[in-house]
């Protein structure tokens, strides 16, 4: 019995200890950890990529060492990539990789420690490590030819500039010159009292049409109807006015009554309508100027009258000017 | 259809300015031509302002101011101003009577209703500030007693451009009381030729008093009456803050032109005398055409330029027309 006993002890021992050695070899296989150096050979201050390689199941969390100057004392690390992950050609592990830029400054033979990397699987609490092999580098002095004369040291070589460090100098200067412009132009359509931004849509249609659509508004607002028969006038005035100075060039807006008579006899387009440009003015200025309150059919007649001027002084279409002209010229014998 | 003040007002004026025709047909009896500066004269008279008269010699100037003064039954006095003038030759001085054995006023020419100041830049600043302040204050001050000048009282002032050595020309400060400085140029060739014929014929040609004082004090009552809507005195202020500050009126090349923008006393003086102007073409209204009329006359001596304009020949007649065609009219 004690026998058997001892037998089931020890089988049960050695069960436990396959059992063990089963788990570490499976995660030996499955979890790894690699370092790797381009070359195992450098001159002083040299500098060599040191690639890091852990593969882990997906969903494990890898607590990734921090690594400062003097973690791979005596070789120095230069500059520390980011930590990439890497899909493998098993779909139930994901690699993860950072590369080291190092060197060293002491010749000899110089060991890259063991890098542990700790991680934890899914389903369990237990933080397991990962470590990469040692690896050996040799670090070679520089030849010194003592026969030689000693010479100076080298004045520091003018590295070139790149774009990386030209860019922000660039984006300043045209920063600053976007904000300069912007002050100027802001300035510039305050002095001029004209809005910031000026209305595109306005400027693109054609004065007469301007006006009419103006006369329009005009009419819809009711101003005489209303009792603001000096606004009514203000307006109306204004709308010829700035029509005749967008379509015949006439400063007419600063222009007085009289003296837009005047100039009306400089363009022939609008001779035919002097009378009705004089009535209009006219009797706007007696409004304006002298309290008058024309009939409610003199308002009718001042808005028509002014609709006909822009309507027989607008300028012809093109379209039409095409149709009169002939596409070629004539051809003439002999 | 007017509003009945403006309506009543109209029909007033054209009762009460038909002595501006008569006035000026009397005025073109001895002097030919210089219609702009007899509209002045009219316009000073009816808006109280006094005027100097700016004209190369032999333009009539003396003779226009002597006739206008004939034609109004008014006292008038003309001085000749010299180098050695007092103010005490102006004003008056207090002069000891043996027969009263006292000191007694003695009253200066200034103590008339038409005050012609011949050449007043050929006269030292102490005999033109005299009169200036006379003009200012209407009053003068001799001993312990002030005096009140008569009504009206117009002081007409002439003065060369040309002969400038040994004038005094006239500060900014007192030439700003002129109400007008009227530039007087040549007659046109059919006018020189009428003014040839005149004076080689043996006619003689002179002006009648066609008018009393109460006349021009009635007259000038009226002219306060004519209406001058809030449009045209906003068209007032932007001419004058035009002069003053050229670049917000879009003017910014005489930025560094213009020593000296125009006063407020130009903008009264714009006011009154466009309502005289309209008083004269029988309106009882201001209308833009008043103030552009008379903008050169009030103020082209209240603007001073600097060196720069002077060395690029640019005049206040420049900028007067430049502001002009510039401001927005109402």
């Amino acid at each position: 019995m004690i026998e058997i006993k001892r037998h089931w002890l020890s089988a049960s021992k050695l069960s436990l200890v396959m059992l063990l050695t089963f788990q570490v070899s499976f995660h030996a296989q499955a979890q790894k950890a690699v370092a790797s150096i381009d070359t195992t050979s450098i001159r002083l201050g040299e500098q060599i990529l040191l690639k890091l390689d852990v593969t882990l199941p997906k969903g494990a969390k890898v607590i990734w060492p921090v690594f400062n100057d003097s973690t791979l004392s005596p070789i120095e690390i230069v500059k520390t990539g980011h930590v990439d992950t890497i899909e493998t050609s098993r779909n139930s592990y994901l690699q993860y990789r950072q590369l080291l830029t190092i060197t060293a400054f002491d010749s000899g033979y110089k060991t890259i420690p063991p890098i542990t990397f700790e991680y934890i699987v899914p389903g369990d609490t237990s933080k397991l490590r990962a470590v990469t092999d040692s690896l050996l580098l040799q670090v070679r002095t520089v030849e010194v030819d003592t026969t030689r004369a000693i010479k100076d040291i080298k004045a520091p070589m003018s590295a070139p500039l790149t774009l990386e460090e030209l860019w922000p100098i660039f984006a300043g200067v045209a920063g600053l010159g976007l904000i300069a412009g912007f002050i100027w132009y802001y300035l510039w359509r305050r002095r001029m009292r004209k809005p910031l931004f000026p209305v595109i849509r306005k400027q693109q249609l054609p004065a007469w049409q301007i006006a009419l659509e103006s006369l329009n508004d005009l009419e819809k607002k009711k101003l005489w109807q209303a009792g603001k028969i000096k606004e009514f006038y203000t307006e109306l005035t204004d709308i010829l006015r700035q029509y005749l100075e967008s379509e015949f060039k006439i400063p007419a807006m600063e222009m007085i009554s009289y003296d837009i008579i005047e100039a009306v006899e400089g363009h022939e387009r609008l001779k035919p309508v002097k009378e009705k440009m004089l009535q209009v003015l006219q009797l706007a200025d007696l409004v304006k100027f002298a309290k008058e309150i024309p009939l409610p059919s003199e308002h009718d007649s001042s808005i028509k009258n002014t609709r006909i001027i822009v309507m027989e002084t607008k300028p012809v279409e093109t379209t039409e000017k095409a149709e009169v002209l002939p596409d070629k010229p004539i051809a003439q014998n002999g | 259809m007017l509003e009945t003040n403006i309506k009543e007002l109209n029909e007033k004026i054209q009762q009460e300015s038909a002595f501006v025709d008569m006035l000026t047909m009397e005025m073109h009896r001895v002097i030919v031509g210089q219609k702009h500066m007899i509209e002045r004269l009219i316009i000073g008279l009816l808006s109280n302002g006094h005027i100097l008269l700016e004209g190369v010699p032999g333009l009539a100037k003396t003779l226009a101011i002597k006739s206008l003064a004939t034609t109004i039954d008014l006292k008038f006095s003309r001085i000749q101003f010299t180098p050695d003038l007092l103010p005490a030759d102006l004003l008056g001085t207090m002069i000891y009577s043996q027969k009263k054995e006292d000191f007694i006023v003695r009253k200066g020419p200034v103590f008339a209703n038409f005050v012609l100041a011949d050449e007043i830049n050929r006269s030292p600043a102490k005999v033109q500030s005299a009169l200036l302040e006379a003009m200012q204050e209407r009053q003068v001050t001799i001993g312990d007693t002030t005096y009140i000048l008569p009504e009206p009282f117009l002081v007409m002032a002439t003065q060369n451009p040309i002969e400038q050595e040994g004038t005094y020309p006239l500060p900014e400060a007192q030439v700003d009381r002129f109400m007008l400085k009227v530039i007087i140029d040549y007659p046109q060739k059919q006018e020189e030729k009428l003014i040839l014929r005149q004076n080689i014929s043996q006619e003689t040609y002179s002006t009648h008093k066609i008018l009393k004082p109460e006349d021009i004090m009635k007259a000038r009552d009226v002219v306060k009456q004519v209406y001058l809507d809030e449009k045209i005195e906003n068209y007032i202020t932007d001419i004058v803050f035009a002069s003053r500050y050229p670049s917000e009126y879009n003017l910014k090349k005489f930025q560094n032109l213009i020593r000296y923008g125009a006063s407020p006393r130009a903008s009264i003086y714009l006011a009154m005398a466009a309502k005289a102007f309209a008083f004269i073409k029988r309106r009882g209204y201001v209308i833009p055409e008043d103030v552009r009329a008379i903008a050169h006359d009030v103020l082209r001596h209240r603007i001073g330029l600097t060196y720069e304009a002077e060395a690029e020949n640019i005049s206040s007649e420049d900028i007067i027309n430049e502001i002009l065609n510039s401001v927005v009219v109402p």
